[in-house]
């Protein structure tokens, strides 16, 4: 059969990866979580009444906004796992010389590599067309929201796999670049998000209107979208340039991710062969030479707003100690890079897991932004008690910090884990380390225990917001170190006033010593069995970047059905509460804020309190002696099966 | 001290090493000789314990390959065909790591590692990054690796493959030294001029099947059953082709760049008679020598150049 006249990179990629049944997989498990999506918002909707169309159309409306959250967070975490290799993968492989070396047009490369990734997260994101065309039948939406819905996740990808194909061009290294892209899109999603509703609002003293720039964030976007029916808004022919972006960001947003995916696609075809020519130091200088311009502009106006919203002296003080943080990363940075042999332990597969394999500068960002968000989360305890904030919030605010610790600590240990063998296969060391004397059990004991002393520092920093938040909501801290939040902080936020951090009075919880530890004791032994499960995908799994995206999606995967299932079973008398600390998450939430998570419950009286502190207590050593159960029969798994895992690889 | 019998590793249906007869004494230097494919690396790293035989018998020191792997290990260096790194590593430690994977500790381990960096001519980069040795460093400490724990065996596999000239002859020495002090080395090459120089035995490969083994001596003689001589005369070639042709102990003549290759019959040992007998006949002699034995040839003659 003759091919027809298209991009011959396209044609390649199409037909050679359309083979693989991972894609049919992926489409399968994007499915199951769309129709998982309707299936839990019905099942919320069974007691309510359905009986009239209007009903019915506002049941429609919820689905609708349901699936099409569902839709964009999956592409959103799709997109730059099918394209982010466009480029990388090509290098790895040794083929993208070759690919420069051909007559093809540097716009052919670059766009045969980003439809060719692009064509498989749109095959995915319409193949739910059955599941919107029938939703339509519900009504609560128009044909306008639907094409919205889908143009906002279609542009979104779009402008993923430019930047990928850009970021390929410019680094190498598939593993590097997927990690720090992913780091990038999360920073983009939360960082433009939070400079829209806090932090512009609050520099400019509510000049500045939330939401103004929803156009630059596709949730933003789809937020505005499925909002649109309830907010008045100026027609759209009537409407200026710049109350265009405004008042209709979900259009905004549109025009923005398809103007500047094109501008980045022109910007990689005009560097794709120069920068094999050898002008690599050339766009590395230029790159350094912006970032030192725009770090600097950066700084002069931090200066500007900071000097001029809280006064001169206090505006100083608060950039040198945001300087100052970033000095000390900097420092951080240098001192791993730059560092002298360390003496190896005696169980060199532990050693090499904490020292060597994690001091690498992806690891040590890791770190020192786990560090720096844990020590600013108490910093922001201190600020809430110094401006007399109101105490469920403040809880609230530890309990959202110690979730995310949680969240991130379970990834990071499961990633880790999951290259923790298939690199060493990659990097030929695997074959060299089994030619010694160590047994199968020694090297997965080692593993597991080198990254699990990695972890250690996530778990101190978890104790050191719960203890340190405690400590400041005990002791009289605001009346010693009061001055250490600008007193225009205070004007600006202070809110109606109440009990600092307390239940009903100055004191941090009802329980506080469980909600300091036990936190401490679920996550860490949760972490460790995501480790093991980590290191089984690293055991199984052909490369170390599928081994860590497999990690990835179940640890996501047994957050969510985890809480889910421990949400459900909460309410089953007796036993109901101890199980829920089966969950994690749920676990902070009951040892952090108890009287919250007791609300449901109807039952009162001392014997009831009793059976509570008791349940706690319960709860928390089931649920870590079963992570610790499973994570012990998980190595016992993988060092009966290492020897053949290994040699079936070989 | 290596011993394999009718040795086989099956993929599936594909014969990787077909019934190996091996034999290695102790303090060989066995060269291991095959076109791409043709098995020695599965050989190899059946030996090292990292593949399990399909049928037959692999002995190291004694011990059979399967059944006493974990006391293999201690006994054997094993240099894969590629430097396996830990990119993130310092010379130091990664010494250091692999003495701890074989039990020595401190502060021997750090006595080992300091002698055989000296060894290998490494004491210089002891705190250079691993990923910043160049291809023969690297390939160095992956000999100074495999000494740390003073191994009975050492089982190369292509240790010279893509060094330059000057990181081959640095190998090529270290190898020697490493042949004095007793070691037995399996090593597999494709630059067959220098294991004809460093080992006493060698082995030809070709499809998983072993077509020769024995001294190199014994393997000239396999592949060349008469004295072949090389004969430079002043002038008159011709003329001197002429009258060694019609000797009745040389069985072929002919010219090369004007040098005459006399191949002698197969029962002459004694061709001195020949050099008197054009020196008599007013031929002046420029070289008379016999054309040295050729590994190269042999390797060229028994092989077919069959990939499986």
């Amino acid at each position: 059969m003759k091919l027809p006249e298209v991009n011959p990179i396209f044609l390649r990629v199409l037909t050679t990866s359309g083979r693989r049944s991972r894609h049919v997989w992926v489409r399968a498990g994007y499915l199951v979580v769309m129709l998982a999506t309707l299936v839990v918002i019905l099942l919320g909707e069974l007691g309510s009444s359905l009986g009239g169309t209007a009903a019915l159309a506002e049941l429609g409306e919820k689905l609708f906004h349901a699936v099409s959250y569902a839709q964009l967070v999956l592409i959103l975490m799709l997109a730059p796992i099918y394209t982010v290799g466009a480029i990388t993968q090509e290098r790895d492989s040794e083929t993208f010389s070759v690919l420069l070396a051909t007559p093809l047009s540097n716009l052919q490369i670059v766009l045969g590599s980003l439809l060719s990734r692009l064509f498989f997260v749109l095959a995915i994101l319409f193949s739910t067309l059955p599941l919107f065309a029938l939703l339509y039948y519900f009504g609560g939406f128009e044909l306008r929201d639907v094409f919205l819905s889908y143009g906002i996740a279609a542009t979104s990808a779009t402008l993923t796999g430019s930047v990928a194909i850009a970021i390929g061009i410019l680094y190498t290294g598939t593993r590097r670049v997927m990690v720090g892209f992913f780091l990038f899109i999360v920073a983009y999603l939360v960082g433009t998000y939070a400079l829209d509703h806090n932090v512009l609002p609050l520099v400019t003293g509510g000049t500045h209107v939330a939401g103004s720039l929803d156009w630059i964030n596709p949730v933003g976007a789809i937020q505005r979208t499925l909002a649109a029916g309830q907010a008045e808004r100026p027609i759209l022919a009537d409407v200026t340039f710049g109350e265009f972006w405004v008042h209709y960001p979900e259009y905004g947003y549109l025009v923005y991710s398809s103007v500047l995916s094109l501008a980045i696609i022109i910007f990689a075809a005009v560097l794709v062969r120069r920068l094999a020519r050898g002008y690599g130091r050339l766009a590395r200088r230029i790159t350094i030479g912006l970032g030192t311009v725009g770090g600097a502009a950066l700084v002069a106006f931090g200066g500007y707003v900071l000097t001029s919203r809280l006064g001169t002296l206090q505006g100083l003080v608060v950039l040198a100690m945001t300087l100052g943080l970033v000095a000390v990363g900097i420092v951080f940075f240098q001192f791993k890079r730059h560092r002298k042999p360390h003496s190896v332990w005696d169980n060199p597969i532990a050693w090499r897991e904490r020292t060597t394999r994690t001091a690498t500068a992806r690891r040590n960002l890791v770190q020192f932004l786990y560090i720096l968000l844990s020590v600013l989360a108490v910093y922001a305890v201190f600020v809430m008690k110094v401006t007399h904030f109101r105490a469920d919030d403040a809880r609230l605010f530890v309990l959202v910090v110690a979730i995310v610790q949680t969240f991130v600590m379970l990834t990071v240990g499961a990633t880790l884990a999951a290259s923790c063998i298939s690199y060493e296969r990659e990097q030929g060391t695997l074959d060299i380390m089994l030619s010694t004397p160590i047994t199968p059990r020694y090297f997965i004991v080692g593993k597991v225990l080198g990254i699990i002393r990695y972890l250690g520092l996530f778990l101190v920093m978890m104790l050191v917001v719960t203890l340190g938040s405690f400590l400041i909501a005990r002791l009289p801290v605001e009346q010693y170190f009061g001055d250490l939040v600008p007193q225009a902080w205070v004007d600006r936020i202070k809110p109606s006033g109440g009990p600092i951090l307390g239940g009903g009075g100055a004191t941090w919880s009802n329980w506080p010593w469980i909600s300091i530890l036990h936190p401490l004791l679920i996550a860490g032994s949760a972490a460790a069995a995501m480790v093991t499960v980590g290191m089984t995908f690293s055991l199984k799994a052909k490369s170390s970047g599928m081994a860590a995206m497999y990690s990835a999606l179940v640890v996501l995967g047994f957050s969510a059905s985890i809480t889910c299932c421990c949400g459900i079973t909460a309410w089953i008398p007796l036993v109901g509460y101890a199980a829920t600390l089966v969950s994690p998450f749920l676990a902070m939430y009951a040892c952090i804020m108890p009287e919250r998570f007791q609300e449901g419950y109807d039952a009162q009286g001392i014997w009831y309190d009793v059976y509570r502190v008791v349940g706690v207590h319960v709860g928390a050593l089931v649920a870590a002696a079963g992570y610790a159960l499973f994570t012990w029969f998980r190595m016992k798994a993988m060092v009966t099966t290492f020897d053949q895992q290994t040699r079936q690889k070989a | 001290m290596i011993q394999t019998i009718a040795l086989t590793k099956r993929y599936g249906n594909f014969l990787a090493v077909d019934n190996l007869h091996l034999s290695v004494d102790e303090g060989d230097c066995y060269g291991f000789i095959g076109p791409n494919g043709a098995g020695k690396t599965t050989t190899i790293r059946m030996l090292a314990t990292l593949l399990q035989p399909t049928w037959g018998v692999a002995r190291v020191c004694g011990h059979v390959v399967g059944m006493h792997s974990r006391k293999i290990r201690p006994l054997i260096g094993f240099v894969p065909d590629y430097f396996g790194a830990y990119e993130d590593m310092l010379v130091q430690e990664y010494l250091e790591f692999f003495a701890a994977a074989y039990g020595i500790r401190n502060p021997h381990r750090k006595r080992v590692v300091v002698d055989v960096l000296e060894l290998t001519d490494l004491s210089v980069k002891i705190s250079a990054p691993v990923n910043g040795l160049s291809r023969g460093m690297k390939q160095r400490l992956s000999i100074a690796r495999v000494l740390l724990h003073n191994p009975k065996v050492l089982l190369l596999d292509e240790p010279a493959s893509g060094l330059d000239p000057r990181a081959r002859i640095e190998i090529r020495e270290l190898l020697k030294e490493l042949k004095r002090m007793g070691k037995t080395i399996l090593i597999s090459s494709h630059i067959l001029s220098e294991l004809a120089e460093l080992c006493n035995k060698v082995g030809i490969i070709e499809r998983g099947k072993l077509v020769a083994q024995g001294s190199i001596g014994e393997i000239m003689r396999k592949v060349r059953q008469r004295t072949v001589l090389r004969i430079g005369v002043i002038g008159e070639a011709e003329r001197a082709r002429q009258l060694l042709e019609s000797q009745g102990d040389v069985a072929e003549v002919h010219i090369e760049d004007g040098v005459l290759k006399v191949a002698l019959a197969s029962h002459v040992e004694d061709y001195s008679f020949l050099a008197k007998m054009l020196v008599d006949r007013g031929h002046k002699l420029l070289t008379f020598q016999e054309e040295p034995a050729n590994l190269e040839t042999a390797f060229m003659q028994l092989t077919q150049g069959l990939v499986q």
